[in-house]
């Protein structure tokens, strides 16, 4: 046990100088940030389909508590890849570029968790538009971000239905 | 020549194409989806028309479909190999009661000649920008016109002809599409391969195609796409993955990517 807990410490210190020596070389290139972004998103985007299997069907049967909790569980999965994917150092050209599409990031993850509380109130027009708001912002997350290829980290409404 | 031969075309359209669903119906607000893989781009859209349509029954409908691709550095396309275009389970195609076009009878044909021999047949149109690489030459870069029938495939199933047209510099074949159920979400699927005989001269650059037609079969209507908006009570909108469009390019390469639509339900 100590050796596993001293083995997760010596990981997080190198990937931390990793980080940090990428940082003070004016970031990593495009290519490494992604590969380094599609590493985190891979797990968590086939989490999110798991999660929200036959979410439409639940709907669509009026389980609306059951759907409200797998759009909770969705924006959980949400969020952490958020957090997970923040710190990681941005290519120095892509900056402002990654600013706009985190914050795209940001609102959808708002939307998520509003689309759970409303579909939880039954209230289905606040559904409606929330979840219009959500692949809105999704599509435009995707055109910011389309020079980078991305497959895991890029919004898919396919994952979410 | 070519005026006379589009004035002629334009009236023989306009002669079989009276029940088929006008084009511009189609929403223009429905903004288009891009994907990137190396080099090349590409961005697909379309929608259904009408938007508003039956909750429990399917309605008449139209569906319009494009797709371009474009690479980054200017480089040029790769060829396309086979283009799939899934649909979702909201639309489907009913051919019954339709004539059905040989897709021989299209080979070498001039449009006004193919609306001669299968105007009866005419499900939908388009266009198919390509660009033209002869021995010799500067590419040119042309948009092709099309005429889409139905068409029945060699083991009896569904398909679709698309007859593509350019009088100057004459050019003219046929994509076979076979319409085969797709997996997943998505309820079937128009697949055409692109022959090397027609991709060794052209080059794809996307595409635009128009899919519906009203029809009278037995003296009852018919129509040739049909779709409904199956949301539940209380919600009147409902999202649906309304498409994916697959392009698989010479050297392995793939682009794929789907189109979300909305629909309302009808009151």
């Amino acid at each position: 046990m100590r050796k596993l807990v001293l083995l997760a410490c010596l990981t997080a210190l190198a990937s931390g100088s990793i980080w940090t020596a990428l940082a003070l070389a004016g970031g990593p290139t495009r290519t490494e940030y992604v590969d380094q972004l599609e590493t985190i998103c891979k797990p968590r985007a086939e989490s999110t389909a798991r999660v929200m299997r036959g979410v439409s069907g639940d709907i669509k049967s009026r389980r609306y508590k059951i759907a409200a909790a797998k759009f909770e569980h969705a924006d959980r999965i949400f969020g952490q890849t958020v957090e997970a994917i923040a710190p990681v150092p941005r290519p120095e050209g892509d900056r402002s570029t990654l600013a706009r599409w985190f914050e795209y990031l940001d609102h959808q993850e708002r939307y998520l968790r509003q689309i759970s509380t409303q579909l939880r109130a039954g209230n289905a027009v606040k559904v409606q538009h929330l979840t219009a708001a959500f692949i809105h912002t999704g599509n435009k997350a995707n055109i910011t971000t389309l020079a980078f290829g991305f497959n895991y980290c890029r919004f898919r409404f396919s994952r979410f239905s | 020549m070519y005026r006379q031969l589009s004035a002629a075309l334009v009236r023989a359209s306009a002669a079989a194409l009276t029940l088929v669903l006008a084009p511009a119906s189609v929403p223009p607000r429905a903004s288009a989806e891009q994907i990137q893989s190396g080099n090349l781009v590409m961005s697909v859209h379309g929608g259904v028309s009408p938007r508003r349509l039956p909750r429990t029954r399917q309605a008449p409908a139209a569906a319009r479909l494009a797709s371009r691709i474009s690479t980054t550095d200017g480089k040029p396309l790769p060829s396309v190999r086979r283009i799939e275009i899934g649909f979702g389970g909201g639309a489907a195609i009913s051919p019954r009661g339709l004539p059905v076009c040989p897709a021989s009878r299209l080979r070498n044909a001039t449009p006004a000649a193919t609306l001669q021999r299968c105007g009866g047949a005419l499900v939908g149109r388009g266009t198919f920008p390509i660009e033209l690489q002869l021995p010799g030459q500067l590419p040119l870069r042309r948009e092709t016109r099309a005429l889409i029938f139905n068409g029945r495939g060699r083991n009896g199933g569904l398909a679709l002809w698309a007859h593509v047209f350019s009088a100057q510099p004459p050019v003219s074949f046929v994509l076979r599409f076979h319409i085969r159920k797709a997996p997943g979400p998505l309820a079937s699927a128009l697949v055409a391969a692109v022959p090397r005989t027609i991709s060794r001269w052209v080059r794809l650059e996307g595409f635009a195609i128009e899919l519906g037609r009203l029809y009278r079969r037995h003296g009852h209507p018919g129509s040739y796409l049909n779709a409904s908006c199956p949301v539940p009570r209380p919600f009147t909108t409902g999202f649906f993955s309304f498409a994916r469009i697959t392009l698989a390019f010479s050297g392995d390469r793939q682009l794929s990517e789907s189109i979300v639509r909305s629909c309302r339900v009808r009151p």
